[in-house]
């Protein structure tokens, strides 16, 4: 039998250190759903989610019976949505989000990714009509989500997109006013997107993909806090180096990711349908508890956002990659670290007391598993302004050869230091300044394309 | 021939030696060892030997020799083997696990329940240490047995005397645990 000690190591994990199977993401291929004709598009579409996904609720729940883990979100990710409804116009983009959210509702999702577009190199026009419509779409749906590829280390960073959606995000916040602008936290902007990532609001089913696969998504923070805390108590401080705690988050990391691939298999099999990836990412919750700030504070930096923070992020989404890689070979998405500042309590409490800016923010994002995720800024920073800062975190990206990406929220009304509050996982924070806004308008207004890195050239 | 004849069980106070005292008697009296547990639960030695005896043995006498290599208050049975009929439609292993305050005929409760749904413990240990209970056991459940409806009733026969009790599925705990799991269960040899 297995060692009573390891049984109730597992079973603390689950019951005292918030470990949960955080989403459940069917991808599901809708390419074959086109049509010129827009009502038969949508029917097409409703019926093919309520085939593949009219089980997923109920399967799901027998999953977390038999093996006592709870299964947080069930969710889908569709192929881009600007593909798949190609020859059609803005109008018609409102028209599909709002019956993928009346599909999504039907069986029983809580989001619905992939209302989205890949434009990284150049706009197609049914990209630019899927962006149009964002504004509308977004702000009167409620599960749809939206991932639009803007850049990538093959192509470069397409400035023209980045600056159309630095505006269409204004505009969505606008649209959005009486939630806050609510609706950009719907959308992400990636740099080397990822075609399988289960997590929102980003998660899309790319082109290379399979017609449908399951993706699992676990998180975690609480586990590896309180096995970093164990340590630090049982061995003592000065009897480790930083190794050891690499070491114990590898471990832990293991674990968790044991736990992902194990219900992502079941699950797989119970609706017939592929395996895809088990992504571990420490994604925290507003939750005491479930917070990645925390591991930081733990691991030493006790004003997060102070020097060191860089190099300990660093470490965590490192090791946090190599425990998963080592724990299955299916791992995928973005597997690592996530520092959205809104959706973790104490990240969001170190933006309040001024210890956390944007710009160290941003340098934190370079070796962390996302990016610019869930900050709030002022609600009159301007299209450009709000551009500039994605065309720095894309770059990031791109050069570096990584994923990276920005959820940015300009609170309609409210300026940099007020609080902001969407409740629930999404969580509260004040509003970060944003320095010398405007003093790069021109730099974006050139447009065109930022070229691909030397590194590029591979072949 | 590995045919079991008999089962030797010993429960002793633990000290150094006893194994080697024991197995020196089984050699001397050419028995075949086949299969052993042995274990310490609270400073208490005990072990159960699957043994295969040679025909012309007489067996009060080799009782008699193990007998006088244990201490005072020792027990020590030789019965006859004899195959159960192994259980059918085992789905494999589900684990029970138990936690929280100490509480008399938590026991019963629980493993009542679970022969009541035609299940079968394979492994089970459990432990008081401070007024904490901790148990873990392995248990076999018949394929048609109705999950949740058992974890129900065990949640509750817990929950009212303030124990945490658990049904789940071994393969999580596998997964967690072992380095070498792997994603389709080993075929069984035959």
């Amino acid at each position: 039998m297995i060692r009573t000690d390891a049984v109730f190591e597992t079973l603390r994990m689950f019951q005292e250190e918030n470990l949960d199977v955080r989403t459940v993401t069917l991808g599901l291929n809708l390419d074959d759903c086109s049509s010129p004709t827009l009502a038969h598009m949508l029917d097409k579409i409703q019926a093919k989610i309520n085939r593949y996904a009219g089980d997923m609720v109920q399967a799901s729940r027998q999953i977390e019976r038999r093996f006592g883990i709870p299964v947080v979100n069930k969710r889908i990710a569709v192929s881009p949505i600007a593909s798949v409804a190609a020859g059609h116009g803005t109008d018609a983009m409102v028209r599909i989000a709002k019956r993928l959210d009346q599909a999504a509702a039907d069986v029983g999702v809580d989001l619905l990714g992939g209302f989205g577009a890949m434009v990284h190199k150049g706009m197609t026009s049914s990209a630019v009509a899927l962006i149009d419509s964002l504004p509308e779409a977004l702000s009167q749906t409620g599960r749809v989500c939206s991932g639009i590829s803007v850049a990538s280390t093959r192509a470069g960073v397409n400035m023209d997109a980045v600056l159309k959606l630095g505006h269409t995000i204004r505009a969505m916040a606008e649209a959005d006013r009486a939630n806050h602008g609510f609706a950009c936290a719907k959308l992400v902007v990636f740099a080397n997107m990822p075609e399988d990532n289960p997590f929102m609001a980003g998660a899309t089913h790319g082109a290379g993909e399979a017609e449908a696969v399951i993706n699992i998504g676990v998180s975690g923070p609480g586990v590896v806090k309180r096995a970093l805390q164990r340590l630090i108590e049982e061995a003592g401080p000065e009897q480790l180096t930083l190794a050891d705690l690499a070491e114990e988050i590898k471990i832990t990391a293991f674990r968790v990711t044991r736990v992902g691939e194990l219900i992502g298999h079941e699950l797989a099999t119970a609706l017939g349908v592929q395996f895809g990836i088990v992504d571990l990412s420490l994604a925290p919750t507003p939750k005491v508890g479930d917070s990645i700030g925390e591991i930081l504070q733990i691991m030493g930096i006790s004003a997060i956002g102070a020097p060191g923070s860089t190099a300990a992020v660093a470490m965590l989404n490192d090791a946090v990659k190599k425990g998963g890689a080592f724990a299955s070979s299916s791992v995928g998405g973005l597997s690592g670290a996530f520092i959205p500042v809104m959706e973790d309590s104490t990240l969001a409490e170190a933006a309040a007391n001024g210890s956390l800016t944007l710009d160290k923010l941003e340098a934190m994002t370079s070796v962390c598993s996302v990016g610019l995720d869930m900050v709030a800024i002022p609600g009159d920073t301007t299209g450009e302004t709000i551009a500039a800062i994605m065309a720095d975190e894309m770059a990031i990206g791109v050069i570096n050869n990584k994923t990276t990406a920005t959820r940015l929220i300009p609170v309609p009304g409210k300026q940099a230091g007020e609080l902001v509050s969407f409740g629930g996982l999404f969580g509260e924070s004040v509003i970060l300044s944003v320095h010398d806004a405007g003093g790069s308008d021109q730099f974006v207004r050139f447009g065109g394309r930022i070229p691909a890195p030397l590194h590029s050239l591979r072949n | 021939m590995n045919e079991p004849s008999h089962i030797l069980t010993v429960v002793t106070p633990d000290k150094r030696g006893i194994i080697a005292a024991l197995t020196e008697i089984l050699d001397r009296n050419q028995v075949t060892v086949l299969e052993l547990s042995q274990t310490v639960v609270r400073d208490y030695f005990t072990i159960i030997i699957v043994i295969r005896v040679p025909a012309e043995s007489d067996h009060e006498q080799l009782t008699a020799m193990l007998e006088a290599t244990l201490a005072d208050g020792a027990s020590l049975s030789l019965l006859d083997y004899k195959p159960s009929p192994r259980s059918q439609q085992a789905t494999g292993a589900y684990m029970l696990t138990a936690n929280g305050a100490a509480s008399t005929g938590v026991l019963h409760t629980i493993s009542a329940l679970i022969a009541e749904r035609g299940g079968n413990f394979t492994d089970l240990s459990s432990r008081i240490m401070a007024q904490e209970m901790n148990l873990v056991a392995e248990i076999d459940l018949p394929k048609n047995v109705a999950l949740d409806q058992l974890q129900i009733d065990l949640e509750h026969a817990g929950s009212a005397v303030g124990l945490t009790v658990r049904l789940q599925h071994q393969r999580l705990f596998q997964a967690t645990n072992e380095i070498a799991f792997r994603r389709l269960p080993k075929r069984e040899k035959t």
